[in-house]
């Protein structure tokens, strides 16, 4: 049995489903990202596991211990909220003391863990100052280190970065990395923003409309998206339709008719010809045929440069719409308007199952 | 300034005038009054000071309001503390029970209670049948029926000023309190009071301003026996004519509440409470 077992779990708010049933089974020492769009019911799932939000049905179990019942303060569990949620009337010192005060610990033994944990979060030299004295970054420090400073087994983050900026962020995501490998603790964390969740992750779970949709490591969900949602939820994958004819085995597909590939599956691929498929931008280049390579001709629509390259944007002849991603330079050539001609290799075009 | 800002200042004029007109104005008259009556100087300032009368009068006004505002602070508090955890359609309904007492007049309240508390009111009857009591209470006429009179007035006032405050208070903070292990009792004092403390304050400050100038209720409900400055000064300028003393006196109640509010303004919850938001 796993460490966190959540088993069907249900919510609804009268007529809007909040959870449709979840399972989901975490390990000790798991880092583990709920990833969905807005309203996808990833606080919903978190809350219920803190203890906030009491599901309709459906049980919680920690190393085997049916916790479904238990109010949140009874859980010990560490809880990380979007907007921190520091006790503004308290310093930087009581705030990280609040859990130990509250567990009956000792004065001195406080004091050491106080000490330990600001040291921890590099926030020694702030003890005495209140939160409103401190950036973003450094209250979100003082939450970290004050739902980890009675070491609990499991950490629930609700989009703790999201109200940082772009640089502050990476930090605070190797921060987050760190303290996890230090700590040991099982880390449940919710973001909408899917880089975010593959630089951090052991697993990810992808939420749509309540449900878990997809489950598994991050390459494993980059590479192979389960469903027409994910593979368009995550970033850089470009959907499109094809056709499949049996008669002579063909995809037509980018305004061009190619051979299926390989792992093209007759039986499981398309419904009555018509096929879901994906391509990652990064797979596409510019460029006529060569061997292995299937070329197609496009118009460019937009290019922007996006510091690391360029995104080229182009409609293909069966009216697609693409974006593409390539080294900075290599997009000398490319006229907004103009004719253009790119090159795919056909092992790397996804396939989805139908919905 | 730009023209809605004149628009804006204009719109103020009137007010200021009203104010001026039938406050400040007034109110410079008794200060005058106070040094001019019956003869130019500090007389009656001085008579205040060795006169026993007076001072039963201050002491009882003081204890009054005090206790008047201990309990209906700490009433208003519970009360407030439940209503801001009611789901939003009881809410509704609750603060509008709490503001019914506002179309009732303060006479009509006054005699209500006299009807519930007299010897051979409701609430002694009840407890007479009930054999809780072989003799009926007094329950008014006394300190005990001004001071229920009093604290019944003010809740209202308490509870809105103490709902806004603690709605105010970010749930997401209870919420981490609990997460952080604190049971409900230590969630309370650790977290919910001392985060309403600025909403406490500013109902205390009000509500013992209030108290100090009560007139109509203390008046009926005391019949006399409990005498407040604002009735004494009443009595001094209807009855006894005896302008000078009541000036005098008005002019040191002034005095005193406004050395409390500059005294509370100096707390920081108290200037949290009026918005300089740096508890
Ligand atoms: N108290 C509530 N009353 C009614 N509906 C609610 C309530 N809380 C959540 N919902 C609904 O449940 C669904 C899931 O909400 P949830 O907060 O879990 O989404 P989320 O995935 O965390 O979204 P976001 O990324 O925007 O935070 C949403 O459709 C939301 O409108
Ligand atoms: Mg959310």
């Amino acid at each position: 049995m796993a460490f966190l077992d959540i088993r069907r779990l249900r919510k609804s708010y009268g007529a809007a489903v909040a959870l449709g049933g979840v399972d989901l089974s975490v390990e000790e020492g798991e880092f583990i990202t709920l990833l969905g769009p807005s309203g996808s019911g990833k606080t919903t799932l978190l809350m219920s596991i803190a203890g906030f939000i009491k599901p309709d049905e459906g049980g919680i179990v920690l190393a085997g211990t049916d916790v479904t019942d238990l109010e949140p303060e009874d859980r010990n569990f560490g809880l990380v909220f979007q907007g921190y949620a520091l006790f503004p009337h308290l310093s930087v010192r009581d705030n990280v003391a609040f859990p130990l005060k509250v567990r009956k610990w000792e004065k001195r033994a406080i004091a050491e863990r106080v000490e330990a944990m600001l040291a921890l979060v590099g926030l020694d030299q702030l003890a005495a100052r209140k939160p409103r004295e401190l950036s973003g970054g450094q209250q979100q420090r003082v939450a970290l280190a004050r739902a980890l400073a009675y070491s609990p087994r499991l950490l629930l983050l609700d989009e703790p970065l999201s109200a940082l900026d772009r640089s502050l962020r990476e930090t605070m995501q190797r921060e987050l990395k760190r303290l996890h490998r230090e700590t040991g603790v099982t880390f449940i964390f919710v973001t909408h923003d899917q880089e975010e969740a593959y630089a951090m992750s052991d697993r990810i779970a992808v939420f749509q409309n309540g449900r878990i949709v997809q489950i598994g490591a991050p390459r494993d969900i980059y590479r192979n998206p389960a469903s027409r949602f994910v593979a368009g939820f995550i970033g850089g994958n470009n959907l499109i339709r094809a056709r499949f004819s049996p008669e002579t085995g063909t995809l037509s597909l980018l305004g061009r008719e190619i051979a299926a590939p390989q792992h093209f599956d007759v039986a499981l691929h398309h419904r009555d010809g018509d096929v879901s498929a994906w391509i990652r931008s990064e797979d596409i280049a510019i460029g006529g045929a060569e061997a292995g390579f299937e070329s197609f001709d496009v118009t460019v629509i937009d290019r922007a440069f996006i510091g690391t390259g360029e995104r080229i944007a182009v409609r293909t002849g069966d009216d697609e719409e693409l974006a593409l991603v390539i080294p900075d330079g290599a997009a000398d050539a490319v006229v907004v308007g103009a004719p253009l001609q790119c090159r795919v290799r056909p092992d790397l075009i996804g396939f989805l199952l139908p919905d | 300034m730009t023209r809605f800002q004149r628009w804006a200042l204009a719109l103020t004029v009137p007010a200021a005038v009203l104010a001026i007109g039938l406050y400040v104005f007034p109110i410079f008259q008794v200060l005058a009054l106070s040094f001019l009556e019956p003869k130019p100087g500090f007389g009656n300032y001085v008579s205040l000071f060795g006169n026993a009368a007076i001072g039963r009068v201050v002491r009882t006004t003081i204890i009054v309001s005090v206790l008047t505002t201990a309990i209906t602070v700490v009433l208003a508090y519970v009360v407030a503390f439940a209503i801001v955890q009611m789901p939003r359609g009881r809410r509704r309904v609750a603060l509008f029970l709490v503001m019914v007492p506002f179309w009732i007049s303060v006479l009509v309240r006054a005699f209500s209670w006299i009807t519930i508390l007299r010897r051979n009111g409701v609430l002694n009857t009840v407890l007479t049948e009930a054999g809780a009591i072989s003799e009926p209470l007094d329950l008014v006429y006394n300190q005990f029926g001004v001071i229920v009179g009093m604290v019944h007035y003010m809740m209202p006032f308490a509870i809105l000023l103490l709902v806004a405050n603690l709605g105010d208070i970010d749930r997401r903070i209870i919420q981490a309190a609990r997460s952080l292990g604190a049971q409900p009792a230590t969630v309370f004092w650790r977290v919910w009071l001392p985060l309403s403390l600025p909403g406490v304050s500013i109902a205390t400050l009000f509500t013992i301003i209030f108290s100090l100038g009560f007139l109509v209720t203390p008046a009926i409900l005391g019949a006399g026996r409990v005498l407040m400055i604002a009735e004494y000064l009443s009595v001094q300028i209807s009855s006894t004519l005896r302008w000078g003393v009541a000036t005098a006196l008005s002019t040191l109640m002034l005095v005193a509440v406004g050395l409390l509010v500059a005294g509370a303004m100096r707390h920081p919850a108290m200037r949290a409470a009026f918005g300089g938001g740096r508890a």
